[in-house]
């Protein structure tokens, strides 16, 4: 009878144990109420943040933490302008745009109390050009003189063109000049990062919270791995006294709907969401949308002698209803296309791009793409359209694009392609080696230029998968590169984009947007078109 | 008996080495590269990356190198997550999985005896049929549609326990259900057949004429003879789960294990890939391993045939 007797009484207890734990929930439940006068922001990422060292740093949940807890020489403001961070006041410009002299701001600290230095600055940005580190963003610092050498191991760090002269002073020289590159330093792979500290852990440098220093409003005190990080104000900050948040919790949740139902039960008080969500609160005041600097098109392979045709990659584009499109396979404050740069984006002379280049994009017409398909299969000396494939991402949103890109072409021009959604990474091999007829491609701005979008084009860039080669377009991006006059360069880009429109090597789909929710208690939480997602320095709840 | 361990342990080495070496060979097969950021990589910046990670070797080298690694307990460095070493990330991942793995089995086990004994007992009345009804709907219904359904019911529209999240034990209770619904229908089933057989045999008819109480009869000669199939497959199920967690994690949002294995074949992370293989492919060798030498004390003919051959 004994075991019996144990028998019960263990299922007894346990059954016992799960009402506890029942009771339990209701009052976590019940308790999680948006913050109050704690000044505490519950937030959440998408993923783990790949890494918290600056230079290594390659995705926007990490920046997101990073800019938190660290900062530039200047950080964005409201409007994308860029505002005096750690930096004293707005860059000396001279040379024709190329050199830089930036002041440092006094009592800026480290969060071990030491003070934050030129130096410290010069020692990141070398860091980040060694191919040791292994630095995706890389790139940018090779903007700078002597930078793209050292990146690819044929020179050596001293020929880099940064320097602290003291200890306040940091000058450094761009092979070409950059109009943007002011609010660019906002970027972390810009950040200072000290010596000392970085090679006393080594290769574990930034893997944990104990192993990181902070300048930044916010310090990481706590970090469990693929789980949540705890942000505390930090008293060390220059500027703590417009920090009005005591403590962010950034849970990592990566599921849109897990993401909307603790928004709902009042976990988190901010949720990026998706499509199926926004309908149930497009009219609510939580409701946010921010536009981001990233297009969606399709690369029409030159190599394929049907799209070698300009008139039939017209008819391609012409075909798609963007708008339509926008709205069915996205729905999430998505914008349909009227050129190839995104709404939003600076032209590098103070103004928007497309107020500068206008809606170039031609009108959906399905009539006028009938004849120019007719027109080009003529001038191709072909009968008709070959069976095309049409490549994408296994992602849901990508199948569901491919397919209705696909109707459309069916439907307007009466022409057959076959759909093949394939892994992210097989894409983008596939893009790269140009191993694809049609491909629908993503691109997101690195920074907030239109030649972040238009480079890709030229004929050498590593990124023009639709083996487009026009000689006059090459010509006006790279007058636009050297061009130190923000107007000139800003109207040679407006006249590349154009040319882009008279021969169509992409079609574009989408200007694509996130939808937020944020509780209406949780104030000016800054949303960013590119790089990080969030700015929280100025957040508060109220 | 000490040569038949040592032979099953060989052969245990043996399987371990060929898993390694399939996931080796299958993954270099895989397209593209494991750089975390790949969409933004110039040519050029893809070759130095994969210098100095050291992909520009040969693949023979590659594999010689990995298993001198291995062999030094080194895992690597995670491509995806550049500062955390393969072994780190199991270290910090895996107690989440594994404790959400118990957590469903203790449910598992005591929802789905309940459910078979109040099947086998009311053998053929509505009660059997609800119980039954309710293990079918529990195989039928995948974690991905019963996850989000209880998160929306429980945890937002009744607001009773956490929809996500992994603070409390509160948040352990909705994901271990979830997780234990598939769990409940087999032990359910397997337990009700089990009464049954044992319910109609001599031995309970003697006991009856002997003028034993229901209750007595059930607790002392039914129960305990009738579990012990359950106990048998409750290792196997243990470490199923356990190593199964994965969409239940995605979608409570629980800093498991099994999230890091689909992203790290999603982007190609060789190091995590390998490492999570060899973890998992361990797990499940060393439980084999042990449940072949219990059976090899508990039947002896089961360790003289194997020792024969």
């Amino acid at each position: 009878m004994t075991n019996a007797k144990r028998f019960i009484a263990g299922i007894s207890t346990t059954v016992l144990l799960a009402g506890l734990l029942t009771g339990c929930g209701g009052n976590t439940a019940q308790s999680g109420s948006a913050g109050n006068s704690k000044q505490l922001l519950k937030m959440t990422l998408l993923a783990e943040p790949q890494a918290l060292d600056t230079s290594v740093a390659n995705a926007a949940v990490s920046f997101d933490i990073l800019n938190a807890i660290n900062e530039g020489l200047y950080r964005l403001g409201a409007n994308g302008e860029p505002i005096p961070a750690l930096a004293a006041s707005m860059p000396v410009i001279t040379n024709e745009g190329k050199t830089y002299t930036i002041k440092l701001r006094d009592n800026i600290k480290w969060s071990d109390d030491s003070p934050v230095t030129a130096k410290d600055f010069e020692y990141a940005w070398k860091r980040t050009l060694d191919p040791k580190t292994k630095a995706d963003y890389a790139f940018m610092v090779a903007w700078i003189k002597g930078g793209d050498a050292f990146m690819n191991g044929k020179g050596s760090a001293d020929q880099v063109q940064v320097k602290a002269i003291d200890d306040k002073t940091l000058t450094f020289t761009l092979e070409n000049p950059i109009p943007f590159m002011t609010a660019q330093l906002s970027f972390p792979v810009f950040f200072a990062e000290k010596q000392e500290f970085v090679e006393k852990y080594g290769d574990k440098y930034a893997a944990d919270a104990d192993k990181l220093l902070f300048d930044g409003p916010f310090q990481l005190s706590k970090w469990d791995h693929e789980q949540s990080l705890t942000l505390v104000k930090n008293d060390k900050y220059w500027d703590k006294d417009n920090v009005k948040l005591n403590e962010v919790d950034v849970q990592i949740a990566s599921d849109n709907n897990t993401l909307a139902n603790l928004y709902q039960s009042n976990a988190i008080d901010v949720a990026r969401i998706t499509r199926d969500q926004v309908d149930q609160w497009k009219a609510k005041p939580d409701y946010q949308i921010s536009p981001q600097l990233y297009i969606t098109y399709v690369e029409m392979n030159e190599a394929v002698p049907a799209l070698k045709n300009d008139k039939i990659r017209q008819a391609l584009a012409l075909s798609i209803d963007r708008s339509n499109l926008v709205d069915i396979v996205f729905h999430d404050g998505s914008q349909a296309p009227t050129g190839f740069v995104p709404n939003g984006t600076m032209d590098g002379n103070n103004k928007e791009f497309r107020k500068d280049a206008g809606d170039v994009l031609p009108k959906y017409d399905p009539a006028q793409a009938k004849t120019l398909l007719a027109q080009g299969l003529k001038e191709a000396g072909l009968t008709s359209f070959p069976t095309l494939k049409f490549t994408g991402d296994d992602t849901e949103d990508g199948k569901k694009a491919l397919e209705f890109i696909q109707g459309q072409w069916k439907q307007n021009l009466g022409i057959d392609v076959t759909v093949e959604s394939i892994p992210h990474k097989l894409r983008i091999e596939h893009g790269q080696t140009h191993q694809f007829d049609l491909l629908l491609f993503n691109w997101g701005a690195d920074y907030n230029d239109p030649m972040t979008f238009l480079d890709c084009h030229e004929s050498t860039s590593s990124f023009n998968e639709s083996q487009f080669k026009d000689p006059e377009y090459d010509q006006l991006i790279e007058k636009a590169k050297a061009e130190p006059d923000g107007a000139k360069r800003a109207q040679y880009l407006v006249d590349a984009e154009k040319i882009l429109v008279a021969k169509m090597p992409v079609a574009p789909v989408n200007f694509r947007a996130y939808s937020y929710l944020v509780k209406p208690n949780a104030k000016n939480i800054l949303f960013f078109p590119y790089g990080s997602e969030w700015d929280l320095k100025n957040a508060s709840v109220e | 008996m000490y040569r038949f361990i040592l032979r099953r342990f060989c052969y245990m080495l043996i399987t371990f080495w060929m898993i390694v070496t399939v996931t080796f060979v299958l993954m270099h097969n895989l397209p593209g590269d494991p750089f975390a950021n790949s969409e933004k990589l110039s040519t050029q910046q893809r070759a130095l990356l994969a210098k100095e990670y050291g992909l520009d070797q040969p693949i023979s080298v590659q594999y010689k190198d990995y298993l001198i690694n291995i062999a030094k307990g080194d895992l690597g460095v995670s491509f995806a997550y550049p500062t955390r070493r393969v072994t780190e990330i199991i270290k910090q991942s895996f107690p989440a999985s594994a404790e959400l793995g118990i957590e469903s089995i203790i449910f598992s086990v005591l929802i789905g005896l309940i459910l078979g004994i109040t099947a086998a007992l009311k053998h053929n009345k509505s009660w059997d049929y609800g119980a039954m009804f309710i293990a079918i709907v529990g195989v039928s219904i995948p974690s991905f549609v019963l996850g989000p359904i209880l998160q929306y019911l429980v945890g937002v529209k009744w607001g009773i326990l956490p929809a996500a999240l992994w603070d409390g034990p509160a948040n352990r209770v909705l994901p271990a259900l979830t997780l234990s619904f598939m769990t409940i229908a087999i032990t359910a089933r397997m337990m009700r057949t089990s009464m049954l057989d044992v319910l109609h045999s001599d031995y309970i008819k003697t006991a009856r004429s002997k003028g034993l109480s229901q209750f007595s009869i059930i607790l002392k000669h039914t129960l305990r003879n009738a579990i012990l199939p359950i106990v048998t497959v409750l290792g196997p199920i243990t470490v199923n789960v356990i190593t199964g967690t994965l969409v239940v994690e995605q979608i409570f949002a629980i800093p498991g294990l099994g999230k890091y294995f689909v992203q790290a074949v999603y982007s190609n992370d060789y190091t995590l890939i390998m490492g999570l293989t060899i973890f998992y492919s361990l797990l499940l060798i060393v439980v084999m391993f042990l449940t072949d030498i219990a059976y090899g004390f508990i039947d002896p003919r089961i360790r003289l045939a194997k020792g024969r051959n």
